[in-house]
């Protein structure tokens, strides 16, 4: 979110600047334009006069001085040699500036041969040149309009011999007899006008120069930032893009987590020796703190346990452990054998060096006595009726650390009425804003009640309290469980005596397999669901023997013992007719339709469908099959 | 175990009391005798009442595989009512439930 909010203002700031460059440029522009336009207005008007009246004089002048000589050029014509004209003009040239070349072309003869003269100064080595005219001057304005008046003035040139503008002054060439016999042209240099054009061109060059430098750098720079700014709202889409995915993926891993650890709570609504209650707020989306807690054989196994480090990698390690503890609980049960076999996972290709701080307990509820294991994690808190105090524990090494290492087993006795209270050190070590720590004093000063959600709810007010608004810097897990002091629950689950049953080889006692049932049923308390399965598979099982293992109706007995033990009906059926082994009989295909359904095999079908094992042993008189069946 | 036999109209009734398990087999499947003469008279449906069935084992199973194979020939359909959720969870398990027709 802060970020986001930067990159906002960014892009705004971004934006106004751009703005102002480009009206800077804009207001540079309009006022050094307008100073520039309103300079060479006044200065060309001036000029513009000043040139005006320039060029009418120097007209005068011109067509006064060429009056002036006409008189001797037409006396010349016709009598004189050719080479009198052409001193005549290289004189008028010398005496004056007015005009720089003279043009002097004949009328065109019948037969068309033209006749032209071009003399002038050449501004480079300051002499006086004459040349044939080569080109077809009748086709010029100066020799045709000449030709039919008095006197012509051509519009200015760029001639290829000056560098000012000229303008022609031409007039018509008569014998005494009236008739045109050639065309003078005086090639007049505008000076004034050229210089007006030339200067009027440099200025505006030189105030137009830095003024497109300008705006092309302006352009360039606008160029720059809209790039720039499309480029950075892209990449912010993209980021953003990114952002949403891996926090959708994140929220998806969430669930993921919170699914792995037990959250209904009172897990055990129907018992009423222990209850238990656990909180997990982890410091980011996922966390490398968890829980767990099972009963198995009227034992409860829990755990509570700190990934090293935070988020995505502690997640992945916890989800690995906790698995990890539920399958090792389900089978093993020494809460020591459960931690080495845990290490011996986890230390095992343990690149990243992460380790887990774990603590592993097993209370044998109907006895109340507490096995428990501790890895590096932090002494559980013992409320007892008198008062409260931390579990004493061996510190053993942290979960995944080193491989080979043998966990040591602690016991004590609970007490009934006593709560064990767990937590990660995001409790002990949450801070507040001065940094300071929650700490173990605070703990036991919070602990009033010894209900486990009450003193959990607690805990994590007061916690919340401390710390105020400073952000959480650590996953924070508290688990408690409250042992109401065992046997009640218990005893529902223990035969009277461990009863037996002895039948002879004769089918028609299967009622008394009932009887033999019920009164189990009746001890433990079994559903009558439950108690139909037992007695269907136990039929199932002595009829099998009475089948097989004394076949021809010979005399025999079938003796059934029954016994409970961690959780399960033990169910053993001894007989001393011939070794039979029903486990090994094949099973009834049930997926058969009914005309192709074999009688036999439905019997060890609907044992294996209704037991929890079957195990069959010989010995050197008996044939002994132990059936096992879940009661709880 | 006792079984009581109805002819129907459209159907012969067979009703169940008590627990078929492997003593009661050999007594039930001959008290299904006079089910199976009436079917082999006259073809018509065959319901098995077992309101109250209280226990099944697998040779009171196959007692009913029986009767189906008898059945089935003749294109007749064997409809089982008012079974228990328990006893009708030992045809689940066994794939009986494929079998027979219940209601």
């Amino acid at each position: 979110m802060k970020t986001n909010r930067q990159t906002k203002v960014r892009s705004i700031v971004v934006l106004i600047v751009a703005a102002l460059l480009l009206e800077l440029t804009t207001a540079i522009q309009y006022y050094s334009t307008r100073r520039a336009i309103t300079t060479q207005v006044t200065e060309m008007a001036q000029r513009d006069l000043r040139a005006t009246s320039h060029t009418a004089q120097l007209k005068q002048e011109v067509e006064k001085s060429i009056a002036g000589m006409m008189p001797d050029i037409e006396c010349h014509i016709g009598k004189a040699t050719k080479d009198s004209i052409r001193i005549l003009i290289t004189d008028m040239l010398s005496k004056q500036n007015l005009y720089v070349g003279v043009d002097f072309c004949y009328v065109v003869s019948v037969n068309g041969v033209r006749n032209g003269l071009y003399i002038y100064k050449d501004e480079g080595n300051k002499k006086i040149v004459e040349q044939k005219i080569d080109f077809d001057y009748t086709q010029r304005s100066w020799y045709s309009q000449a030709l039919s008046g008095n006197g012509f003035w051509s519009e200015p040139y760029l001639s290829k011999y000056y560098v000012d503008l000229m303008c022609t002054y031409s007039q018509p060439v008569r014998d005494a007899k009236g008739n045109t016999i050639a065309v003078l042209g005086a090639d007049v240099p505008m000076r004034e006008v050229s210089a007006l054009a030339t200067g009027l061109y440099k200025s505006l060059q030189s105030s137009l120069i830095p003024l497109i430098l300008m705006h092309i750098l302006g352009l360039f720079a606008l160029a720059f930032i809209i790039q720039r700014s499309i480029k950075s709202i892209r990449h912010l889409q993209t980021v953003r893009d990114e952002k949403n995915r891996i926090e959708d993926e994140l929220n998806i891993a969430r669930g993921i987590q919170q699914t792995m650890l037990p959250k209904t709570f009172p897990p055990y609504p129907d018992r009423d020796d222990i209850d238990v209650f656990a909180m997990l707020t982890p410091a980011r989306e996922v966390g490398g703190d968890f829980y767990d807690f099972l009963i198995r054989d009227e034992k409860l196994f829990f755990c509570i346990g700190d990934v090293s480090g935070k988020g995505v990698p502690a997640a992945l390690l916890m989800a690995v452990a906790s698995s990890t503890f539920r399958t090792l609980s389900s089978r093993e049960s020494l809460p020591n054998d459960i931690m080495t076999a845990m290490n011996e996972t986890l230390a095992k290709e343990n690149e990243y060096n992460m380790f887990i701080t774990l603590f592993i307990g097993v209370l044998d509820i109907p006895s109340g006595m507490l096995k428990y294991c501790n890895a590096g994690h932090k002494a559980p808190i013992l409320v007892k009726t008198n008062g409260q105090q931390e579990l004493e524990i061996d510190a053993n090494l942290p979960v995944g650390v080193f491989s080979d290492f043998q966990y040591t087993m602690q016991e004590v006795a609970i007490e009934p009425q006593t709560t064990v209270f767990m937590y990660t050190d995001g409790l002990t070590e949450a801070e507040d804003a001065n940094k300071k720590l929650f700490g173990i004093e605070r703990i036991f000063d919070t602990i009033k009640d010894k209900q486990p959600r009450v003193l959990i709810n607690d805990m994590d007010s007061a916690v919340h309290a401390f710390v105020g608004d400073t952000e959480q810097s650590d996953d924070l897990t508290m688990l408690a469980l409250h042992y109401l002091g065992g046997n009640k629950r218990a005893k529902q689950n223990t035969l009277e005596s461990n009863l037996s049953i002895t039948l002879t080889n004769d089918v028609g006692q299967t009622p008394k397999i009932a009887e033999f049932v019920n009164k189990i049923a009746d001890d433990l308390k079994l559903t009558s669901s439950v108690s139909m399965q037992i007695n269907l598979a136990l039929e199932e099982a002595v009829v099998n023997v009475m089948e097989y293992a004394y076949p021809n109706g010979v005399e025999g007995t079938v003796t059934v013992d029954a016994t409970v033990k961690n959780g399960e009906l033990y169910l053993k059926i001894y007989d001393n007719g011939e070794p039979f082994d029903p486990t090994t009989r094949e099973d009834a295909d049930i997926t058969l339709p009914a005309e192709q359904r074999k009688e036999g095999g439905l019997g060890i079908h609907i044992m294996r469908r209704f037991l929890d094992g079957i195990d069959y042993e010989r010995n050197d008189k008996f044939n002994i099959l132990t059936l096992r069946k879940k009661i709880h | 175990m006792k079984t009581t036999f109805e002819e129907k109209e459209n159907a012969y009734v067979l009703h169940f009391d008590g627990r078929l398990d492997t003593s009661a087999s050999t007594d039930t499947e001959r008290q299904m005798q006079v089910l199976y003469d009436a079917f082999n008279n006259e073809s018509k449906a065959i319901i098995l009442d077992c309101q109250n069935l209280e226990y099944i084992s697998s040779s009171g199973l196959r007692l009913f595989l029986g009767l189906l194979k008898v059945a089935k020939p003749k294109g007749v359909d064997i409809t089982i009512t008012d079974l228990s959720e328990d006893i009708k969870l030992v045809f689940d398990e066994t794939g009986f439930t494929n079998l027979f027709t219940f209601r």
